[in-house]
């Protein structure tokens, strides 16, 4: 019997073989995913992070707004990738929605860099419509659950619980850390008969 | 020889040739050069009392949060706490803003390049959030900010997506009741059951 060849181990991130675009979009995920805040992210760190010269950076983004709004897009999509995880294939129900709130707090809490980035680029058409995207997305992903569940007046309560969903984690970002309160709050009223 | 005075400029004049010209001109058009010519009055003065376009925007947009204000009071000094009041401060809120469609939305624009008209909005938020709080602690709900913060933010929610229709949304305003028959006691559960 031939011997079982071994697993070739995982290339790091950093390792894999992507086009520029992608591996300098990668290099600001990892500089952010260490601690980097968002307002210190420049070309020059980014490229070198990429092992890539500097005018690379320019080359592939002149505008560095447009780096920005792909960073941008990449976080939104890990959060909503967390957030679908948390649901998964199971059947609608009140605490699967509660479960959804808490991956998606969790997940932007984990990503500072998310509202920071938002926060800063709010002016920026490129970066305008990825947030637009994203609160679009979390609308249509809440009015889906929401519908499954059974609930009265899905679409509405979907809108607003989402502006409130949205305001959570505004706060959380302002206080960099979980507001127990606050999850409490729409929690109670989305998924909890009230108890006081 | 006597000179001649200059009159002294009429603000809320000037601010409601701002409300005004915000119904009929998208904010991209919009200058004090502009007012100025709606208000028949020459742009020198308005740079004289205001600066620039900006800063107007920044006196406007507390000139209307006041008056705003001012109608939640007049409409619900005379309540009681609970339901009731709430539901009549939020009403105001949703037809002020619907009134004011046109202004509304330049200052939405506005706010993305100008953080001193976020800023300002931001104060005004915390003091709105702060008097519904009062309200919610008033009736026994534990996390009084918390629930006024999160109401705040679906009441503001309720106005932007009437404010593109242009007209009050039953669907919205449903939702919008049940959060407050929920935070203010009325049901003891939420989501309309």
């Amino acid at each position: 019997m031939p011997a079982k060849k071994p697993a070739s181990p995982k290339l790091p991130p950093k390792a894999v073989a992507l086009d520029p675009r992608e591996s300098l979009l990668a290099a600001g995920l990892r500089l952010l995913a260490a601690g980097l805040p968002a307002a210190q992210l420049n070309p020059r760190g980014i490229a070198t992070e990429a092992g890539l010269k500097p005018a690379q950076f320019s080359r592939n983004f002149p505008d560095f707004s447009l780096y920005l709004a792909g960073i941008l897009r990449r976080l939104s999509e890990q959060v909503r990738a967390e957030t679908l995880h948390a649901i998964g294939r199971k059947p609608p129900s009140r605490d699967l929605i509660r479960k959804a709130i808490t991956a998606y707090l969790n997940a932007v809490l984990a990503r500072p860099a998310l509202p920071e980035i938002t926060l800063a680029t709010r002016a920026n058409p490129a970066c305008q419509e990825v947030t637009r995207e994203r609160v679009n997305s979390m609308v249509m992903l809440a009015t889906l659950q929401l519908k499954m569940a059974e609930i009265p007046n899905y679409e509405g309560l979907a809108r607003l619980g989402m502006a409130m969903l949205f305001e959570i984690a505004n706060a959380e970002f302002e206080a960099r850390r979980a507001l127990p309160e606050y999850r409490l709050t729409l929690d109670a009223y989305f998924v909890s008969p009230r108890k006081h | 020889m006597a000179t001649k005075k200059t009159p002294v400029l009429d603000r809320s004049k000037i601010f409601r040739v701002v409300i005004q010209t915000a119904d009929a001109v998208p904010y991209c058009d919009a200058t004090l050069t502009r007012i100025a010519k709606v208000a028949k009055v020459p742009v020198a003065r308005l740079q004289a009392q205001f600066i620039d376009f900006t800063h107007l925007l920044i006196a406007v947009q507390q000139y209307i949060l006041d008056e705003l204000r001012d109608h939640v009071i007049e409409a619900t000094a005379h309540l009681p706490p609970g339901l009731g009041r709430v539901r009549s401060a939020t009403k105001v809120y949703l037809d002020h803003s619907l009134q004011h469609r046109g202004l509304r939305t330049w200052l939405l624009q506005a706010r993305r390049e100008e953080p001193q008209l976020a800023e300002g909005l931001r104060r005004q938020n915390h003091s709105f959030a702060l008097v519904i709080s009062t309200e919610f602690h008033a009736l026994g709900w534990p996390h009084p900010l918390a629930a006024a913060r999160l109401y705040l933010a679906a009441i503001q929610e309720a106005a932007r997506l009437e404010q593109i229709k242009g007209m009050p949304l039953a669907f919205v305003r449903e939702a919008i009741w049940d959060i407050a028959r929920f935070y203010t006691g009325q049901v003891q559960a939420g989501v309309a059951r």
